[in-house]
């Protein structure tokens, strides 16, 4: 049953200083963003009664995203050119509809608009934030593994200054994460893959959208002249109690030459390095099974390129 | 129409067969209408995109308070105390009701079966404890989770098998048979055609739990004044509400005004008053004040709603020409505690009526499971039923390598076989074996059931299923209808019928159009509120529109003789030469004269009453068995790799009579396949064995098909086999779609991966399963 509205306040901070130094009270407050999880849990009637943070008020958090240049690479770009992207930078509040409406994130982070359509409804685009998915630690979240997959990194503030986290070390068990209570992710930095990378994005679900997912795999790979694997990123949405970056199998996968060997080694790999949850929504068997079946997509199709 | 159609009924002993009333005939239609089969718009659809059409859960009175439930955090127990001290409280907190205030109060099932109100001993996880009431909604949740309850946990099983094997179960269907005794219906003698057949088939199959999923909850407002009350509930039938609250109220009928204009969706889970009911009009009389009582979505997972999960074991024998020799079916559900609804589950009408089968038996067991009392859900027992009679059917048609098409139309009844009575089948054609002719051409049956059969197999595996369905829905009396046509020449139509989003107001408009000659936009339908219109059944049973629609158009009629009557007197032209339509009566022009025409609106002003009325009931039924056939064809693509199946193409071809309005019919059969789809693959109620709680009562994990999980090629067609049953030609629609979905798309899932997937929802897990037995490596 619905919450009681009378059991909650919320502050509205003019400035980011202002709101970094409302985190710094005993308990902090709790980040208020696009609120699409924070809405559902208050008409559960399973949100925690106190204070929350309105970020909306804040004019630093709701920058527009911005790329930049990155390192000249002239074999690939050309000499006298305009510079190369180099990296994408989404602001606290970016939302998925905001990614998915940004031609040049299209172009260059082909993985993050794909998982923007499959999450929610129109409704739900239009006031979920990236940052918030992060923030929020579910294990089922669509847009955290494509970002990790990228490599991206959470710009975390507060009032004793700004640190840098890799996203794929944010996470550290279920719904918990490298954000200390007096901390605010207020930006996410991705850098734009090397050219000629291939990405996969595939999410199982029960239904076409709006489905939490069973499975989901985003990865990443960057192959050498001789079809040797320079660099992979396999990151796995719903099997493990976090998102998680398969380490070990693309360990057993960089450095060697992308043949049928590799990828029955991958998948053995995967197979004992992934510990599936068991849920309402499907069981570990299924998961793992899929999970593999889904790298072996990945790795095989990429073969055929 | 000469009325034939008897009710028996009791007289202090005596059984007295009732006649249904007399009535004059009423000529079919001709070969062309202006309105009626027309795509006339929604009346009220400017009404409700503009959100101006008010719905009961978005009523809001003056001086209105709220009330909610405490609700039961055990599967079975015994509440040893109740502590209110806290919820009172809570500021704006009025009032509290408890079981033992309301001990005397149940509602009724439809074969008088009682379930408590208020109760303390609760039954199933969240069995309504206690009422709550405040001054805002937000306080009455306040109080009501402020009410500390202890319990001692008693035994309880959520499992349906599990209790018919400990004994605790009573008969499904419609005749009680008393605790520990399965229904039995059987005809023939199974036994001995068993054991002279040789081609025996046997399979269990399971249905899982579903709920309705209304987009509007339960929901009722009551307010009382000079001792009467006013009722708005989101409802199916005002006038079983009426009934029956006026009945738990102690209090005459004519003090109850129940009003149910708009609703949003009930799916048979609307068709009777709700404890929410009584208790907003119980506490209506307490408080003085007007008394809102709605569920939350959460509410609607726990309390008695749903269709209940099923087991169906069937046994079949054929004979190798394809001749059904023998049904032997066992049928459990679960029936909740009480019993109280376990008509609802029954699974054996399907699998005596559909097929010409000369042994038939079926045992039935409602189950008396720790689950919330089950009630009727579009085509109750008959969508279970189909997931295992139509996948038998083509299990059987394998096994002898016959076409399921050919083997279902070599099985076709010419009469009911439990009733005897005839099929209503005019000029020698069966309404199911149109359908599957037709959906087979459409979907190109033959063709691409030989691809799909000659197909290697790579990853993503395609397969075709069929599946039929056969639903009574020939409508009947009680309806009556009063058209006024007033001096500005708009008509105001009442009927006591609700429209539960099918549209029915829209039809009732084209019909009386039709003969009236009043545009639809200019007709005001005034339906299902007990003190403007007349008693009418629920809209339940796909019975509406032929129930009330020749209603309807014998009102029309009686309006259209007196509207002639004037007419020809100003024209100076016979009645038959006269054209009513457009809002204007018209004498066509003729060679000697040119076209005159009058508006309708003067016609009224210059009658003697100044009022055209037309009373309008309708007639009785034929003495035969009416039925509305469907079939659908499906084709589905499965991948191995992550177990999803998806439905690519689906042809459902309907057989209900006449089309009022093509593109109700369509939404209809759009509405019924797309909940049959997701009955098949991704609905399920799922339940914690250990402490019999939902383990998802919400509509993030229990997931009903949205618009993008329709099939991308997906035909609904409208087969007008002709029906002269009644003054319309129609029959009903609402439920025949949902029926046969599951099993189409089971038996396409067969076709292409050649398992036999026997248990709902078709999940990718279970198809993963089903691929990799669990004993092999994962």
């Amino acid at each position: 049953m619905k919450s009681s509205i009378a059991d909650f306040a919320v502050i509205s901070p003019r400035t980011l200083a202002e709101a970094l130094a409302s985190l710094r009270q005993t308990p902090p407050p709790v980040p208020l963003a696009g609120g699409t999880d924070i809405m559902v849990l208050l008409n559960a009637g399973q949100l925690e009664p106190g204070v929350y943070l309105n970020l909306y008020s804040v004019p630093e958090l709701r920058r527009p995203i911005e790329v930049s240049a990155g390192v000249r690479d002239a074999g690939t770009w050309g000499a006298g050119g305009a510079d190369p992207p180099g990296e994408v930078r989404l602001s606290a509040l970016t939302t998925y509809a905001d990614v998915r409406r940004h031609a040049e994130v299209r172009r260059l982070l082909p993985m993050l608009p794909l998982a923007a359509r499959e999450i929610g409804a129109v409704q739900i685009q239009s006031r979920a934030t990236w940052a918030g998915n992060i923030a929020n630690a579910s294990p089922a979240a669509d847009g955290v593994p494509p970002l990790m997959a990228y490599d991206a990194t959470v710009e975390l503030s507060s009032a004793a200054g700004v640190r840098q986290v890799a996203l794929s070390e944010f996470y550290s068990g279920y719904k918990q994460t490298a954000r200390r209570p007096d901390e605010l992710i207020t930006g996410i930095r991705i850098p734009v893959p090397a050219p000629g990378s291939i990405d996969y994005f595939r999410k199982v679900g029960t239904r076409k959208f709006q489905a939490i997912s069973k499975v989901l795999l985003a990865g990443l790979v960057e192959l050498g002249g001789s079809r040797e694997i320079r660099k992979i990123r396999l990151v796995f949405a719903s099997v493990m109690p976090f998102t998680y970056r398969a380490r070990k199998t693309e360990s057993v996968l960089e450095g060697r030459r992308l043949e049928p060997g590799a990828v029955s080694l991958a998948v053995e790999t995967l197979r004992t390095e992934l510990k599936p949850i068991d849920d309402i929504r499907s069981t570990a068997r299924y998961r793992l099974k899929v999970a593999c079946n889904l790298l072996e997509e990945f790795l095989g199709t990429t073969m055929g390129c | 129409m000469a009325s034939s159609e008897y009710t028996e009924v009791v007289v202090e002993g005596r059984k007295v067969r009732l006649r249904a009333p007399a009535a004059e005939a009423i000529p079919a239609y001709g070969a062309a209408t202006r309105v009626v089969g027309t795509a006339a718009q929604r009346v009220d659809a400017l009404e409700k995109v503009t959100g101006r059409a008010v719905y009961p859960s978005d009523l809001r009175l003056p001086g209105m308070v709220h009330a909610r439930f405490v609700r039961s955090a055990r599967a079975h127990a015994r509440i040893t105390s109740m502590d209110l001290s806290h919820a009172e409280k809570v500021p704006g907190f009025l009032a509290a009701i408890g079981p033992s205030e309301l001990s005397e109060k149940s509602l009724k099932d439809m074969l008088g079966r009682e379930l408590p109100i208020l109760t303390e001993e609760p039954k199933y996880y969240g069995e309504e404890i206690l009422a709550v009431c405040a001054e805002t909604d937000d306080a009455a949740r306040a109080a009501a989770r402020e009410v500390r309850i202890t319990y001692e946990t008693l035994p309880f099983s959520v499992d349906p098998e599990e209790r018919v094997r400990a004994g605790q179960f009573v008969g499904g269907g419609w005749t009680p048979t008393g605790p520990g005794r399965p229904a039995v219906y059987e005809r023939g003698n199974v036994q001995k055609a068993m054991a002279a057949a040789n081609r025996i088939i046997e399979r269990t199959y399971r249905t899982a739990p579903n709920v309705h999923s209304s987009i509007e909850p339960h929901a009722a407002v009551a307010s009382y004044e000079e001792g009467r009350w006013t009722v708005w509930e989101s409802t199916q039938g005002v006038f079983a509400v009426r009934e029956e609250l006026a009945a738990m109220l102690g209090a005459p009928l004519l003090s109850v005004r129940v009003i149910g204009t708009h609703m949003g969706g009930g799916f048979g889970s609307k068709v009777s008053a709700g404890k929410y009911t009584f208790i907003a009009a119980y506490l209506a009389k307490k408080l003085g004040r007007p008394v809102r009582c709605v569920q939350d979505r959460s509410e609607e997972f726990v309390s008695p709603y749903g269709r209940p999960p099923s087991v169906v074991t069937i046994k079949a024998a054929v004979r190798p020409d394809g001749k059904l020799l023998a049904i032997e079916q066992k049928g459990i559900h679960a029936a909740g505690p009480y019993g109280f609804g376990a008509e609802w589950g029954h699974a054996e009408d399907m699998a005596a009526e559909m097929y010409a089968c000369d042994n038939v038996r079926t045992e039935t067991y409602a189950a008396l499971t720790h689950t919330p009392p089950p009630c009727a859900m579009r085509a109750p027992g008959h969508a279970q039923a189909a997931f295992s009679l139509e996948q038998m059917m083509d299990e059987i048609a394998r096994e002898i390598g016959m076409d399921p098409v050919e083997f279902r139309l070599k099985n076709l009844p010419a009469r009911d076989p439990v009733s005897g009575k005839p099929i209503a089948v005019p000029r020698g054609s069966h309404g199911l074996a149109e359908c599957l002719k037709k959906g087979g051409e459409l979907f190109q049956w033959k063709k691409r059931r030989k691809e799909t059969r000659d197909a290697p197999p790579p990853r993503f595996r395609r397969g075709v299923g069929v599946a039929a369905t056969a639903w009574s829905a020939g409508g009947g009396p009680p309806a009556s209808v009063v058209i006024r046509i007033h001096a500005d020449g708009v008509a105001e139509l009442f009927a006591g019928a609700a429209d539960i989003g099918t549209g029915t107001r829209t039809a009732l408009a084209q019909i009386a159009s039709e003969e009236t000659g009043v545009p639809v936009d200019r007709i005001r339908v005034t339906n299902a509120d007990t003190a403007l219109t007349s008693y009418c059944l629920p809209s339940y049973g796909s019975l509406t529109l032929a129930s009330t629609g020749p209603a309807v158009r014998r009102a029309a009629v009686a309006c259209r003789r007196q509207l002639l009557s004037i007419a020809s007197d100003i024209l100076e032209a016979p009645e038959k030469n006269i054209v009513l339509a457009g809002g204007r009566a018209t004498r066509p022009a003729s060679r000697k004269t040119p076209e005159s025409s009058v508006p309708i609106a003067k016609l009224v002003e210059l009658s003697a009453s100044r009022e055209i009325v037309g009373l309008g009931e309708r007639e009785g039924n034929p003495d035969m068995s009416i039925r509305s056939h469907g079939a659908q064809f499906v084709a589905v693509e499965v991948d191995t790799e992550t177990g999803t199946i998806e439905v690519t193409d689906l042809v459902a071809v309907n057989d209900s009579g006449r089309v009022i309005n093509p593109t109700m019919f369509k939404s209809q059969q759009y509405g019924g396949v797309t909940m049959g789809l997701g009955m098949g693959l991704t609905e399920e109620r799922v339940y914690d064995l250990e402490t019999g709680r939902p383990l998802n009562p919400n509509l993030t994990d229990y997931k009903v098909p949205t618009i993008l999980d329709q099939p991308a090629a997906f035909q609904a067609v409208p087969l007008e086999v002709p029906y002269d049953g009644n003054n319309l030609g129609a029959k009903g629609l609402g439920e025949p779609p949902i029926i046969p979905t599951a099993a189409a798309v089971a038996n396409a899932v067969y076709d292409a991966i050649g398992i036999r997937l026997a248990a709902l929802p078709l999940t990718p897990k279970r198809v993963i399963d089903a691929l990799h037995p669990p004993e092999s490596k994962p």
